[in-house]
């Protein structure tokens, strides 16, 4: 047994009400008279009449009974259909996932405009149900996001419920439909009053189907009809030389099929442009030769569609040519043959000699000057040399990626002979089953590493990305084994020099918006914000986002800003100097372009069947909503909710046992 | 020493009436009434031829001259009425008079015995126990009884409630008013009345026929059947019945109100009624029928009924409703 509303407590006062009255019942006051029978037969004459008139003149019996009959009444748990009141718990679920932001062709007849967002209109069909909010009725606000957001717990204050509605902006991430809708199927759980309204355009990429629900779930579709929608679905620039080529996937989502001319821009200048007609469901390859050089492609569908978010794509030109490979050792034939093979430019520099530069040596201690062309990648084979660890050696190390082989420090002799192998680019195509050295530097893996060998237990080497730039160290020298005598020793060079190499875009690629990235920070940089460079995000007007700082200084882990289109990721140094910065492409979810492929939404549990039952009318509450007309159908303002007058019978059966006090004063019935 | 019953300034007005029987009464002494049989009054009745053994002194020699054939004149003998005097002086006699305190107050004791040790205090003021209807009733039967003795007429009383308590043994003559005064005064209230019960008892009864009255307030459990029952032993014992019936003014219409608990005063027993002014209109029309149904039942066997209201002066009450209803005369 359980209380389910503590609330009802406050109808005990009648208790000691009760007792206080009859202390103070007046009672029948003894009065003698000569005989009763005339009295009898007074009485009997009443009665006899009627046999209720033995009731009819007891005012107190009448009272009694009524308060009776309300107590009866309220433990009934009576209620009455409210037209159109929200009465109890709504949890109110916004979708404000990425299609919510397509276009929607308004409803025939009515004033919506015809150019509005399913946000847009979501917001208007919000207000109308906040509109018809009962009294007593209570709103969760929850955002069905790129995670499930509660904005309002409980809020009875219609004003808060439209502040918060109108603030709902579409996210372009990944839609959180299952969290969210588990969120809300718990949140119901135990409430009784409680029910779920969905509003939503139907599009979810995920099935909720299986979550079940205790409450009545209804859902406002706010999906659109013919929607049209043709997304760039891939797009990337390979390079040949000089030239590069470019190809695109484009998708028809729509029910019709979709012609549009494409349109391919280099550094924002029109390079090509191509026609394409893609039939409804299908995707079309298109690809474009001969483009000349740029550092940003962006390609982009001619025609406007409904979902503007995907209608343009962007690809970085990777730093064209040979990799420029900084090698710093004593000789290794082997090693500097293999690095030529894998088509690396290789400039040998001694540990402790002068830079290959034409510069003289000043200082010893200093070390040599820095190269004149920056290297692509800095490999050091044996121990470092001193000098790399300061000044602007020390800078230009943290700034390139680099491959250690062997150094200076203890050795352990690994305990075990079995080698193992991780997945990773570098180890592709390789198989080592006898370990490539008989010892290995003993020290400790930095947290960015992860492992690419290991003898027995003990790491032999290890690859990663520190501060956005890649790593890779042997912890053993080559001279320790024969790994370069061994066949896979060119190949693997190759793959290490095509890792370390990777990342060499103008770019830092391609994110879903709202996603986390680990951010390559200039050290100098004190400073940075996201800015808006081109695409969607510009038309949005998308103001810059500061970076996000952690420690005083800047996080390395960024959240991606939410708007898809290109982002620059723009960096000051601490003296205000303008640093190198980033571009990256923001996408919206992948998922989200399906507008148009509706599949009826539908969730478990038995208060679905409830939600149908409760949407008299017509029908557009119904959780089956595959057959409806959709465009412009909302809630409908005419639906009925329960209201409780539990509450009020219960005040009324008080006031009822108050009158009798009335009556007990007077002493009189009737 | 009691004061008179009843005042003394009533009793000369008293004298100068009589009980108007309407029947020639059979009494078994001389008395002022005229008797159904001849008898030696002064009264002439008629004629009859002699016969031998008639008395002599009644030969009428007038006519004898003239007609020479012999007649003897008869005279109406008058012989005494037979008065019988039922007082209930049950419980429920006991009200009335009660005032503003409410008609409970007839019970408490002391206004009781004072009441019924020294009856009318200030006789002819109209004070509390003037109202009393025991009191009005034993003044009532008093006037009656002395108005019987002034007329020669024999004079039998009783007090009764569920039976008969005491009886006064037949008295005649105004000397023994006081003895009758006395019996009446000294009768107290109490007991449950059983009308019907008390008087048909043999010794209740009266021997010769006659009048009787009774003085009651007929609060009868039984009602009009239980009086009917009693009355017709009267009636086929030669009676000519007098019913007064007396009521207080505070229950013919009662000024109660609120939820009470009417407590009988001769049963105990309560009955909790919330008394409105439905309940008191309902009160009064009962009342009027009880009483309409006692006249009719009276009217169709030759019964005098007389509502008696203890609010009426009791001299009212005498030579104008008594009178009034031709049982005096």
């Amino acid at each position: 047994m359980g209380i389910a509303s503590w609330s009802g407590l406050w109808f005990a006062l009648a208790i000691p009400l009760i007792i206080l009255m009859y202390l103070f019942k007046r009672k029948y006051v003894d009065t003698l008279v000569p005989s009763h029978m005339l009295w009898n037969r007074v009485l009997r004459n009443i009665e006899a009449n009627r046999p209720w008139q033995k009731l009819q003149n007891r005012l107190l019996l009448w009272l009694q009974l009524l308060a009776a009959a309300l107590l009866v009444l309220a433990l009934m748990t009576p209620f009455i259909w409210v037209k159109g009141g929200l009465s109890g718990h709504t949890v109110i679920v916004v979708d404000a996932s990425a299609s919510m932001s397509g276009q929607r062709k308004g409803e025939p007849g009515k004033d919506t405009p015809s150019s509005s967002t399913a946000l847009d209109r979501l917001k208007i069909k919000v207000h109308e149900y906040i509109d018809s909010m009962g009294a007593d009725g209570e709103v969760t606000l929850l955002k069905l996001g790129t995670e499930p957001e509660v904005l309002l717990t409980r809020e009875t204050d219609q004003k808060a419920i439209r502040d918060q509605v109108d603030k709902l902006e579409a996210k372009f991430g990944k839609a959180a439909y299952r969290e969210t809708m588990s969120l809300a199927a718990a949140m119901t759980q135990d409430d009784p009053d409680a029910s779920v309204l969905v509003f939503t355009d139907e599009q979810w990429s995920e099935r909720a189907d299986d979550i079940l629900f205790a409450a009545p779930v209804e859902i406002v579709s706010l999906k659109g009809e013919g929607t049209s929608n043709a997304a760039v679905e891939q797009f990337g620039i390979k390079n040949d030389g000089d030239h590069s080529t470019g190809v695109a996937v484009i998708r028809n989502y729509g029910a019709r099929p979709f012609e549009t001319g494409l349109n391919l821009f280099g550094d924002g200048q029109l390079l090509a442009s191509k026609s394409v007609k893609v039939e409804s469901g299908k995707a079309v390859t298109v690809t474009f030769d001969e483009l000349p050089a740029s550092d940003v492609y962006k390609i982009k569908l001619e025609r406007d569609d409904d979902y503007a978010a995907d209608n343009e794509a962007y690809a970085f030109r990777e730093k064209g040519g040979a990799p420029h490979v900084l090698l710093i050792s004593e000789g290794n034939l082997f090693l500097e043959k293999a690095l030529q093979l894998s088509g690396a430019r290789v400039t040998r520099m001694e540990p402790g000699t002068s830079a290959p530069s034409n510069e003289p040596d000043s200082e010893g201690d200093k070390g040599p000057a820095l190269p004149k062309d920056k290297p692509d990648m800095i490999i050091i084979d044996g121990i470092t040399p001193a000098y790399l660890k300061t000044g602007e050696w020390s800078r230009l190390i943290q700034e390139t990626p680099s491959w250690t082989l062997g150094g200076d420090g203890g050795k352990i002799q690994p305990d075990s002979g079995r080698t193992t192998v991780a997945n990773h680019p570098v180890t592709r195509y390789i198989s080592l089953n006898d370990p490539p050295a008989a010892a290995v530097l003993a020290g400790d893996m930095p947290s960015w590493g992860k492992p690419l060998m290991e003898i027995g237990s003990t790491p032999a080497a290890y690859a990663g990305t520190e501060n956005g730039v890649n790593r890779l160290v042997f912890l053993f020298a080559l001279s320790d084994g024969d790994l370069p005598l061994r066949p896979e020793f060119p190949v693997m060079v190759n793959n290490a020099v095509q890792w370390l190499q990777a990342g060499r875009t103008t770019g830092l690629g391609r994110m879903v918006a709202g996603a986390e990235l680990e951010m390559p920070f200039n050290v100098e940089a004190a400073q940075a914000s996201w800015v808006a460079a081109d695409g969607y995000a510009v038309d949005a007007g998308a103001a810059p986002i500061p970076a996000a700082a952690k420690d005083h200084s800047l996080a390395a882990v960024q959240t991606v800003p939410p708007l898809p289109g290109l982002w620059r990721f723009e960096m000051k140094g601490a003296d205000g100097s303008v640093l190198p910065g980033y571009n990256l492409e923001v996408i919206a979810h992948p998922s989200e372009s399906a507008i148009g492929q509706v599949k009826p939404l539908g969730f478990g549990g038995g208060g679905v069947g409830a939600s149908a039952g409760g949407a008299a009318g017509n029908g557009t509450g119904n959780s089956t909503g595959a057959g409806q007309s959709s465009g412009g159908v909302g809630p409908n303002p005419e639906r009925s909710a329960k209201h409780s007058l539990t509450y009020l019978a219960a005040l009324l059966a008080l006031i009822v046992i108050i009158a009798e006090w009335g009556v007990y004063q007077r002493g009189r019935s009737i | 020493m009691s004061e008179p019953l009843l005042p003394p300034s009533l009793l000369p007005r008293l004298e100068r009436l009589s009980i108007a029987s309407k029947r020639r009464v059979r009494g078994t002494m001389q008395g002022k009434r005229r008797s159904s049989r001849f008898g030696s009054s002064l009264e002439f009745a008629d004629y009859r031829e002699y016969a031998p053994g008639d008395d002599i002194r009644r030969f009428d020699w007038g006519v004898y001259s003239r007609t020479g054939r012999p007649f003897v004149r008869q005279y109406w003998d008058e012989q005494e009425l037979q008065v019988s005097l039922y007082v209930d002086a049950s419980a429920s006699m006991d009200f009335g008079g009660g005032g503003a305190s409410g008609p409970a107050d007839g019970l408490t004791s002391d206004d009781n015995k004072s009441d019924g040790n020294q009856p009318g205090r200030n006789p002819t003021g109209r004070n509390k126990a003037d109202r009393n209807k025991l009191i009005y009733a034993k003044r009532l039967a008093a006037s009656v009884g002395y108005m019987a003795l002034a007329s020669y007429d024999r004079v039998q009383a009783a007090v009764f409630d569920s039976e008969v308590d005491r009886q006064l043994p037949p008295v005649r003559g105004k000397a023994s008013a006081a003895r009758l005064f006395s019996f009446l005064q000294s009768a107290e209230p109490g007991g449950e009345g059983r009308l019907s019960q008390a008087l048909r008892q043999p010794k209740a009864l009266p021997k010769q026929p006659g009048m009787t009255w009774i003085f009651s307030d007929f609060w009868l459990d039984g009602g009009i059947d239980e009086l009917a029952e009693a009355l017709s032993y009267y009636l086929a014992a030669g009676q000519e019945i007098v019913l007064v019936h007396v009521l207080s003014p505070e229950e013919i219409s009662p000024a109660l109100s609120g939820d009470l608990r009417l407590v009988d005063s001769e049963l105990g027993t309560g009955k909790e009624i919330a008394l409105t002014g439905k309940v008191l209109e309902e009160y009064r029309r009962t009342l009027q029928a009880y009483q309409a149904d006692i006249a009719r039942f009276c009217s169709e066997r030759a019964i005098f009924y007389i509502q008696m209201n203890t609010g009426v002066p009791l001299e009212t009450g005498i030579f104008e409703t008594l009178r009034g209803a031709g049982v005096l005369g």
